[in-house]
């Protein structure tokens, strides 16, 4: 896992693809950290969910290439065929992932320092919004990871990444169109980057990180029958 | 090694090596390890290099040298010479035949020279059944070869064909016109005989001047075709399993 970690890490500065992934987030949270600055406000949590929906844009070119450009190069091969189990080679590629998001984020912790030498208070939802902010994340790239899993194009695995992306952010606004109070609630939970939102309140909500969890399991759990499943064909 | 070695392409040879002994958890040294392998495989000039950049005998190479880490005991190859010049496959030969020192090779091919040049042990499959398990030597020597020889001649063809019809070592011989007045000739020994000395005398004798001769030996591309193109014809298939069932009960004897 450790060895597929390191590899997958590479290979995304070894592309223009993690630098630019890097630079456009960093832009947008310096950009909404000054704006929301300026206003005077200390609310680092808003900057960290103003880039939700840029990142479920972005981290579909992240994620397409994962395991279809590996089926593609016919690259599966050696690690199929290697001692790591693959569960391991799924979350060797998760982490990757997940660190190079986590990477991007990491700019807000210069501005939580800005503000905490100007105003005294709590670090503490900061660091919850951090980690809803990773925790979405994280369930956008297992769910991209088992889309790209699925296919050896990875120009579908992106695209099909998108629409899944923009169905999880506008699903909240079908809603309106259905009186049915289950189909609302079911669409407005699907939508999880409304649900993400929640984190950027100070209230400790053990539910939205269990939602999220699940969400990420689940989608750990296909992608690796997903990849089980190419040695019965 | 599958038969497109699977490289990453943005990596650089040394740094894909790494990985693949990171990936297989091997246990030696690593830096002396891998710096032996590239060694022997001969990819020290390309060790820093990209593998996209690589031509496709050096990428041959570098899956080699992936399959060679960890030392395993045995190493499978499906085909690794295709798409290289002759002068790759002449090193990728060689370096099969250095590695079968410590390794057992299992080797798939469809270019027959090549196995016939480096294996010592040839199974034959068709359409999933094993027809062949044998050395190469003696898969040829199953198939018995009558000594034919095939001549080409120029000159007075009737006048040879009459002494060859009165000569008694003579089994039989069919002719096959050529271009100008040359016939070509398949002729077979009634006996256990080599006959190509008495087709020179023949060919003194009637004044006619022979342009090639050679004895038609068995290469193991004609056992091949014989053992796979005559899969109905069971009569081999069953003197091949006679002949193993031979062996088989020489070896419980034994």
């Amino acid at each position: 896992m450790k060895a597929i970690f390191k590899k997958e890490f590479k290979s995304f500065f070894s592309t223009p693809i993690g630098f630019i992934f890097l630079a456009i987030n960093a832009f947008f949270l310096s950009f909404y950290f000054v704006i929301i600055y300026s206003y005077g406000s200390p609310a680092i949590e808003e900057v960290i969910s103003s880039t939700y929906i840029i990142n479920t844009f972005l981290l579909p070119v992240i994620t397409m290439r994962l395991f279809s450009d590996e089926s593609r190069l016919k690259t599966d091969q050696v690690l199929l065929t290697s001692p790591v189990k693959i569960s391991g080679i799924v979350l060797g590629k998760f982490f990757a992932a997940i660190c190079l998001y986590a990477l991007s984020q990491a700019i807000t912790i210069i501005f939580e320092i800005i503000i905490l030498s100007y105003v005294k208070m709590s670090i503490l939802p900061y660091l919850y919004a951090l980690l809803g902010s990773l925790l979405l994340g994280a369930a956008i790239i297992s769910i991209g990871m088992f889309i790209s899993s699925l296919t050896e194009s990875v120009v579908i695995a992106g695209v099909f990444s998108l629409i899944t992306n923009i169905i999880v952010i506008f699903a909240n606004s079908f809603a309106s169109l259905f009186s049915n109070k289950a189909v609302v609630y079911i669409l407005s939970k699907i939508a999880f980057v409304s649900v993400a939102a929640n984190f950027s309140t100070p209230v400790f909500s053990i539910p939205d990180i269990v939602y999220f969890l699940s969400i990420i399991i689940a989608f750990l759990f296909l992608t690796v029958r997903a990849v089980e499943r190419k040695r019965f064909i | 090694m599958p038969e497109i070695p699977p490289l990453y392409n943005e990596m650089k040879v040394k740094e894909y090596l790494a990985f693949v002994y990171d990936l297989k958890k091997v246990k030696y040294q690593k830096s002396a390890h891998l710096d032996e392998i590239m060694s022997v495989v001969k990819i020290d000039d390309v060790k820093n290099r990209l593998i996209r950049n690589l031509s496709k005998g050096y990428r041959q190479r570098v899956g080699f040298a992936a399959a060679l880490v960890g030392n395993p005991d045995v190493i499978i190859l499906d085909e690794p010479t295709v798409g290289l010049d002759p002068k790759q496959i002449i090193e990728i030969r060689s370096l099969i035949e250095k590695l079968s020192h410590n390794h057992t090779i299992i080797l798939s091919s469809h270019i027959l020279s090549e196995i016939q040049a480096v294996c010592e042990n040839v199974i034959i499959i068709n359409k999933g059944k094993l027809i062949a398990n044998d050395r190469i030597e003696d898969l040829s020597k199953r198939i018995a070869t009558d000594g034919t020889v095939s001549v080409t001649i120029k000159g007075d063809c009737a006048g040879f064909e009459k002494v060859l019809d009165d000569s008694d070592s003579v089994k039989s011989y069919t002719a096959k016109n050529k271009k100008d007045d040359t016939k070509e000739y398949a002729i077979t020994p009634s006996g256990d005989v080599s006959i190509s000395e008495e087709i020179f005398d023949i060919a003194v004798n009637t004044n006619v001047k022979i342009l090639d001769m050679h004895s038609k030996s068995i290469s193991l591309e004609q056992v091949f075709l014989m053992l796979t193109e005559n899969a109905d014809n069971t009569e081999a298939i069953e003197m091949l399993k006679d002949k193993e069932k031979e062996e088989k009960e020489n070896e419980s004897d034994i």
